[in-house]
């Protein structure tokens, strides 16, 4: 089972446009795909019309939840909104608060890849995800703050691998927003291969309008614009995706 | 302290008695800063409100308009003139009136003016240009004037008084020293004065005596001449005989009769002679060749010398007096320097004394009066505040009182009584006014509702909550069968009116008399316990709810947290409602009462009356607390049934079958033993062996018998089975009970309780086990067989759910609209054959115009509509690529499209993953929510998924092709 943390430390980078996308391009090659909502504003959740205050809070309250079946192949875990935001303040009391959501979920089964859409921010539900997950994806938008944003994450991750949770893999740095008509962005990009090399995708997200429309229309790129290149980026990037961890 | 100047206010008031108030709050704002003292400003204050009303009542009473009030401050008095365009008022007939008469008759007001003038020092009163005008003039009172001074002689007056002394005896010491001195000199120099002339005058007179030279006489006329204070000059022969004598030239040659006595020439002493002159008188020697040839004789005036003397103590005066009046000065100046300080703070200090707390004494330099003002000040401050926070807590005692008159007033005075139910109450209010609340309210004749609450606030605020929910239960429990409908009720009235951080946790139960059912619901209140005689064991019994005034998450309605649920009692079963007062009990070692103690109690004590039983419990937490004060309020109601002809009736059933089954009595005997017939008895046992003991019940109690819930014991020894032995099943875990003398449960009960504990299969017990980490390795090989057993079973049920809903469907489709379903086909036909066709308008019109003539069709066209619209977007992008692929490629494209298009519907939660989807809605009251776990809900419909995958890895692949060509270049 593969569990993917989505998670930069920069709002705005395309966390949720990714895990929804990816998420669903992964599902629609034939792997069973549960999209975790980490994020108290609730936007993965929003991205497929469920609009529940219940979900990860509950379970890591109770142990229990009703998951959507939100497409085939694709499930979702809301984040529970609000609650998950006073959930977090509950944990921070307590000593193993960085490992309630893994012992929660530790008999999930039956699904090949779990997405974990995590919360621009280094809070606690982050942590967890964080611990939980065995690879990170860092998205980047290309620009300066999000750069930073992709230091700050890695630097992050460090500390956690020290932490303990050692098997932490970064499975690859997504740039964002990709405008190859500016300058700054090119610049970016060839920043952030200087920098990251390997590890960054060798597909890099473009600026595609499609992208947000859809998201108005609560669907995925690929059910919105099947033939748009945005579809065609996600497409590349669940491909690139899957060779890298060699499914 | 008064002002020079002369200050005027004024101020304008509408004519209207509402007003008095304003009137009163602005003149009393003037008169602050006026030298009137507090009493003077009261009976001022009073004058004026006085006249006010009169000009309202009097000279406004047929129409409104304003009155005018001008203050002017004076130094030392203040005017007040009342200004209205009313009625005049004839002041000059309105005589002080008789006072006796007044108190005689009783008669009230009308003595406005004669208090007007009692209270003012002059009032007078004009009209004139339509306005009338009452001038009242205020002396302020002597005593008033602000400066205060303490009794006696102030310390400014002895400071003075000393001080001039002081200066007055140095300076008369001055005086007195100097005067000495200069007299001394004055004499000195006079003295030696009067001898160098006498001497020159005497130095060459030696030879003239002996020649007896006549110019003698010229020469001392001459000298007495210019010499003044000399009145006169006698010079003589050693014979003593008369030589010169200017004064009486007679005399000459006639002998000199000295004075008689021969010290009087030594000058020290005047002589008056008979002419009432008083002189010195000389005799000096005149001598030739150190020989005495005569003398001379001299009278000295001594009127000069005292001349002199007083002319310089005349001025050592004048000197000393401008001294004596420069050191009063520079006294007075320092007295003010140094005594006005003290002075000022006296009087503040007396100020404050007087009850002027708001004075603050002036703080001026860093001398010790400014600390001494300082630190009073402090005192002051300190003082106030004390007496503030004395204030404060007098009304805050009040409050407390007044809450608690209101809590024992709201408190039921009487029980009513319900049939076939005894019931006991009793409320212990805390020192401090407690939360604690508790009523009877009939709902019916036959139903009361009983409710026990616990308001979080206390005081006022709570006792006012508490007369809401009192007001609000009466209201709505009429007639209302509902205990969660009359909480829902009852919060719906509260909730807006319930302070912040405020709220009421509420058990309310109704008891049914006729049905002999008591319904219960509880909007977060701890739980009621059931005390079930026969098993001997204790129920805490309570239902999910929030408590009431608690702002819940959106979308939440209080109706929906909160449910109900239903219990019957058996012969000498006890139900005891009680509030967290008692459970919380605490000694003085801090220990609390507590559930177990509670628990304890009950079953020993179960068999008394319910009077009985409050309260020996009363006394039991009496003793245990042990005079340690009590810090919340007890509440306990406690129910008992009746002993109920069902009851009697069931233990008669009862004990036939025991007769029969247990000691083996045949029917014949036993029916006839207990006096029914045979055919009862064959009744009965049907019953019995149907049903087990319920059966035996008479139908109305029945219904309850399987009690829903299981003892706390009980509950608590099933856990500590499943850990022991996670294999067993239900009925090896209910030998096992058993064995462990609990209860003896029915087959069925158990598995109920198994499964609301969610330990009703193998794999969850398992599982149970697992959670708790004491798994051992071959449970952990069941556990992974007992999955995959459970995958399988699923599966299998799975597949025949489905065929069993296909075939349903097929059936329902197929019969009734088998013409319309032919059409439909032809047009999914049609529509297959479409891809090629993309763009031509006429047959997609053809489709539409089919798709309308059918039945119902019109949804179905305009979803047509939508397809093609959708298509005709994904045409632009695809068109050409499209080309490339083979037909029956293009077909499944197509299809893709359309899953896709299937997909389109907003998501709704699946059912199939969840189970219970609902539970995201507002779930009911009765129905527990049981929520799915993770791991089961991905797993459940594996089977149903596979066949999902097989399609999508068909639409994936050709979407791989051709999003690749697409975008190769």
């Amino acid at each position: 089972m593969i569990k993917l943390a989505i998670s930069t430390s920069k709002g705005g980078t395309g966390k949720t446009t990714t895990a929804i996308n990816l998420g669903h391009g992964l599902a629609l090659s034939g792997k069973r795909v549960l999209i975790i909502d980490c994020d108290p504003q609730g936007s993965a959740s929003s991205a497929f019309g469920v609009e529940s205050s219940q979900g990860l809070v509950d379970l890591m309250i109770e142990g229990k939840v009703d998951i959507y079946k939100v497409r085939p192949n694709l499930y979702l875990l809301p984040s529970g909104r609000k609650k998950l935001a006073e959930l977090e303040m509950r944990l921070s009391a307590r000593g193993d608060r960085n490992k309630v959501l893994g012992r929660c979920l530790s008999r999930l089964t039956g699904c090949d890849c779990v997405i974990l859409d995590c919360s621009p921010s280094i809070n606690i539900i982050n942590l967890n995800a964080l611990e939980f997950a065995d690879y990170l994806l860092i998205p980047s938008s290309l620009d300066y703050f999000s750069l930073e944003g992709v230091k700050t994450t890695i630097e992050l991750k460090k500390d956690l691998s020290g932490d303990g949770n050692g098997s932490l893999e970064i499975v690859g740095v997504l740039p964002t927003f990709y405008d190859r008509r500016t300058t700054v962005s090119r610049l970016a990009l060839d920043d952030l291969r200087g920098k990251y090399g390997e590890m960054v995708f060798k597909t890099e997200i473009r600026n595609n309008a499609q992208i947000k429309k859809s998201q108005w229309f609560k669907k995925t790129i690929f059910e919105y614009a099947p033939y748009s290149y945005g579809a065609y980026d996600y497409f590349s990037l669940s491909k690139e995706f899957l060779e890298r961890l060699q499914v | 302290m008064a002002r020079k100047t002369v200050k005027e206010v004024f101020m304008s008031f509408p004519a209207d008695e509402g007003q008095l108030e304003d009137i009163r709050g602005s003149v009393k704002n003037v008169l602050g800063d006026t030298d009137l003292a507090a009493k003077d400003i009261n009976s001022v204050l009073l004058a004026i409100e006085e006249v006010c009303t009169n000009v309202i009542r009097h000279a406004y009473l047929y129409a409104p308009g304003t009155i005018r009030i001008k203050i002017a401050i004076h130094p030392g008095k203040v005017i007040f003139s009342v200004f209205d365009r009313g009625r005049r008022f004839d002041y000059d007939h309105s005589d002080s009136p008789d006072l006796g008469r007044y108190v005689k008759t009783g008669r009230k007001g009308g003595l406005g003016l004669y208090l007007i003038r009692k209270m003012m020092d002059s009032v007078s009163y004009y009209s004139r240009d339509g306005e009338n005008e009452l001038r009242m003039e205020k002396k302020a009172d002597k005593l008033a004037v602000r400066t205060i001074r303490p009794p006696g002689i102030s310390i400014r007056v002895k400071f003075a008084l000393w001080a001039s002394l002081v200066v007055f005896a140095i300076v008369t010491g001055v005086f007195l020293y100097i005067d000495n001195r200069t007299e001394k000199g004055t004499y000195a120099s006079f003295f030696r004065g009067a001898s160098d002339v006498m001497d020159s005058f005497v130095s060459d007179l030696g030879e003239k005596i002996i020649f007896r030279d006549l110019d003698i006489s010229k020469s001392a006329a001459a000298w007495l001449e210019t010499n003044d204070n000399f009145i006169s000059v006698i010079v003589t022969d050693s014979a003593n005989t008369i030589i010169a004598d200017p004064g009486n030239p007679k005399r000459f040659l006639s002998p000199f009769e000295p004075l008689p006595r021969e010290e009087l020439y030594n000058g020290d002493l005047a002589v008056t002679d008979s002419t009432g002159i008083t002189a010195f008188h000389y005799r000096i020697p005149v001598t030739l060749n150190s020989r005495i040839v005569g003398f001379s004789y001299f009278r000295l005036l001594r009127a000069p010398l005292e001349n002199q003397i007083s002319q310089a103590r005349k001025g050592l005066l004048a000197f000393s007096f401008g001294g004596l009046i420069i050191g009063f000065i520079a006294v007075f100046l320092l007295s003010n320097y140094f005594v006005k300080p003290i002075q000022k703070l006296t009087e503040g200090v007396l100020r404050i004394g007087e009850g002027n707390l708001d004075q603050t004494l002036p703080v001026e330099g860093t001398d010790e009066f400014s600390e001494i003002a300082r630190a009073f000040n402090e005192i002051t401050e300190k003082f106030k505040k004390s007496q503030e926070d004395l204030v404060e807590q007098e009304r805050l005692q009040k409050e407390m009182q007044v809450a608690q008159e209101i809590q024992h007033a709201l408190l039921p005075r009487e029980f009513p009584d319900v049939e076939g139910y005894d019931i006991s109450t009793i409320y212990r209010a805390a020192k401090d006014v407690g939360g604690d609340y508790f009523d009877f309210v009939q709902i019916d004749p036959n139903t009361m509702g009983i409710i026990v609450a616990d308001v979080s606030g206390k005081g006022v605020p709570g006792s006012l909550v508490m007369t809401m929910i009192r007001t609000a239960l009466r209201l709505e429990s009429r007639e209302n069968y509902s205990p969660t409908d009359v909480l829902s009720r009852v919060n719906q009235f509260v909730a807006d009116d319930v302070k912040k951080g405020m709220f009421i946790t509420i058990f309310f139960i109704t008891l049914d008399s006729e049905k002999r059912t008591i319904s219960f619901a509880s909007a977060g209140h701890n739980p009621m316990i059931l005390y079930r005689k026969d098993i001997d064991s204790c129920y805490f019994l309570n239902t999910r709810g929030m408590p009431l005034g608690i702002s819940l998450p959106d979308g939440v309605k209080f109706e929906q947290t909160i449910e109900r649920d239903k219990v019957k009692l058996k012969k000498d079963d006890m139900l005891v409602i009680y509030t967290d007062g008692i459970t919380e009990a605490m000694n003085k070692a801090g220990e609390q009462y507590g559930n177990d103690r509670l628990i304890e109690f009950i079953k020993t004590n179960s068999d008394l009356h319910p009077d009985e039983f409050t309260e020996k419990l009363d006394a039991d937490i009496n003793r245990f607390t042990a005079g340690a004060p009590q810090n919340d309020d007890i509440t306990l109601v406690v129910i008992k049934e009746k002993v109920m002809l069902d009851e009697l009736v069931f233990e008669k059933r009862k004990r036939l079958i025991q007769m029969t089954e247990e000691e083996g009595k045949s029917p014949e005997d036993a029916s006839k033993e207990m006096g029914v017939s045979l055919s009862t008895f064959y009744k009965y046992r049907r019953r019995w062996k149907r049903l087990g003991d319920a059966g035996l019940l008479n139908k109305k109690l029945r219904a309850d018998s399987g009690m829903k819930q299981i003892p706390y014991e009980v509950r608590k020894e099933i856990l500590n089975i499943v850990r022991e032995y996670p294999e067993y099943g239900t009925k090896r875990i209910m030998v096992e009970l058993k064995e462990r003398g609990m209860i003896d449960i029915d087959q069925r009960g158990l598995y109920e309780e198994l499964v609301r504990m969610r330990l009703n299969t193998k794999k969850l017990r398992l599982e149970y086990v697992e959670r708790l980490g004491a798994l051992s390795p071959e449970m952990r090989n069941e556990l992974d067989k007992e999955i995959l057993k459970d995958k399988e079973r699923k599966e299998r049920t799975e597949k025949v759910d489905r065929d069993a809903y296909l075939e349903q469907i097929k059936r329902s489709l197929g019969e009734k609209k088998k013409d319309e379903k032919a059409v439909e086909l032809d047009l999914i036909e049609k529509l297959k054959g479409i891809e090629p066709l993309l763009g031509d308008a006429d047959l997609y019109g053809e489709i539409a115009a089919e798709l309308a003539k059918l039945g119902g069709g019109k949804d179905l066209a305009s979803l047509f509509e939508k397809m093609i619209l959708k298509m005709a977007e994904t045409k632009i992008e695809s068109a050409a690529s499209a080309k490339q692929f083979s037909s029956d490629e293009k077909k499944t494209d197509e299809e893709y499209t359309e899953s896709l298009e299937r997909e389109e519907s907003p998501a709704s939660p699946a059912p199939g993953i969840s189970g219970e989807s609902e539970s995201f809605m507002a779930s009911e009251s009765e129905r527990e929510l049981s929520p799915i776990d993770v791991g089961e809900a991905a797993s459940d419909n594996k089977d149903r998924e596979n066949a999902d995958e097989k399609e999508n890895k068909i639409d994936w692949d050709i979407y791989t092709r051709k999003l690749e060509s697409k975008y190769k270049k």
